[in-house]
């Protein structure tokens, strides 16, 4: 009888360490979002009340699973306490896959490959003012990429910050940012 | 003889809110005869019932993770989604059981049990990205009773036939649902190109003229 036993429960622990060991090869999927080599912002369009800039960014799939980006926005962060000198507008958009109407299709990244997303960013000047005037006296612009993830997990949502320096935008606008 | 020949129909985005056949008859108006037969893509037919669920809405099971994991990673069941959907419509159950009886039977070589005993909507499912926006963020279950909607619309077009199909780009095409008198295997390997158009075309139905001649050579 207890030989009976301890088969049986050779075998779960067999079957267990089999399939930890199988689950272990398969591995996961890993979106690492490479922040830190986003391309410099550059400038898409300045007329005489805005500006639109956008950085790209690398989505890695450094896993071993295919991976879903069910969603993805971009928060920029600039409450009027701060400054009201202008009104930010910020959206992700694909590369490869540009839309008019800021919707994010959902995309797979398969596994150790990468796809690119544009932050797209523009300022509008407030009171009255042009843009080159509101971007003089503008602060460091934060941002949060907020994305849905998918994969063998169930979903969640994460957040990536990026900045947008005022430096960088005075300089994409031409003016010198003033010494407030 | 009058030749076969696949006519692409595109209409707006339909929902939920929609009757397919009602759909199916104002777009292919004064297109269809006694011989022709008329398509219509399965999702599309899933969506006009409300057969869709967001991944948000599922409570996941530990059981649906676990049984995700030995679907290859492209599958639609490969997601705890995906799974969880599957489970919440054929039991948990049964599709674990499927999943076991499938993984013994490739072990001796008989593929295809675990669709076999998982229920029919094993193979139907969609995950999140398998179909268009704004229906891209959903899972897409198979629809329901598609033998009912075939007749209802050979019924109200008066065409030869009407067949709901699963095709895409990978040339994989498949009927789900087909009125007395179709040959299934004719109609999918018609279709084997997807007429119905990846996601943006919008064309989920498709007619295909003459094909009671066709059917008959």
């Amino acid at each position: 009888m207890i030989d009976v036993l301890n088969a049986i429960l050779a075998t779960i622990i067999a079957c267990v360490v089999v399939v930890k060991i199988f689950f272990w090869r398969e591995g996961n999927p890993k979106v690492v979002v490479c922040k830190d080599k986003r391309t410099p912002f550059q400038l898409d369009k300045l007329t005489e009340d805005s500006m639109s800039v956008s950085t790209k960014v690398e989505f890695r799939n450094a896993g071993m699973q295919c991976a879903t980006i069910m969603d993805c926005i971009v928060r920029a962060l600039l409450p009027y306490e701060q400054y009201d000198g202008v009104k930010v507008e910020a959206k992700a958009e694909r590369e490869g896959a540009p839309r008019e109407d800021d919707y994010f299709e959902s995309v797979l990244i398969q596994k150790q490959t990468s796809i690119f997303i544009y932050a797209r960013v523009t300022l509008t000047a407030r009171k009255g003012q042009d843009i080159k005037t509101a971007l003089a006296h503008m602060v460091d612009l934060p941002m949060d990429i907020i994305y849905t993830e998918l994969g063998r997990r169930p979903w969640i949502m994460r957040k990536v910050r990026i900045e947008l320096p005022a430096a960088e935008m005075a300089k994409l606008a031409g003016v010198e940012l003033a010494d407030d | 003889m009058a030749e076969v020949e696949i006519v692409s129909v595109p209409t707006r985005i339909l929902t939920d809110k929609d009757d397919i056949v009602d759909i199916i008859e104002k777009y292919t108006k004064g297109r269809i005869t006694e011989n022709d037969v008329v398509s219509v893509a399965e999702s599309v037919v899933a969506i006009t019932q409300g057969r869709i669920v967001r991944p948000e809405d599922l409570e996941i099971s530990t059981l649906a993770q676990f049984c995700c994991r030995f679907i290859p990673d492209q599958g639609s069941l490969a997601s705890p989604h995906g799974m969880q959907a599957l489970m919440n419509v054929e039991g948990q159950w049964r599709v674990a059981f499927a999943l076991f009886v499938g993984f013994l039977g490739k072990i001796i070589g008989q593929n295809g049990l675990f669709y076999k005993l998982g229920g029919e909507q094993t193979a139907l499912i969609d995950d999140v990205t398998g179909t268009m926006p704004p229906f891209d963020k959903h899972i897409v279950y198979g629809p329901k009773n598609p033998q009912g909607v075939v007749k209802c619309l050979k019924e109200r077009l008066g065409c030869f036939g009407a067949v709901i199909a699963d095709v895409n780009d990978l040339k994989r095409s498949r009927i789900v649902g087909a009125t007395e008198g179709i040959n299934g295997e004719k109609v999918a390997q018609l279709l084997i190109d997807n007429p119905f158009g990846n996601a943006s075309q919008k064309t989920p139905i498709v007619i295909i003229k003459n094909f009671k001649q066709y059917q008959q050579v």
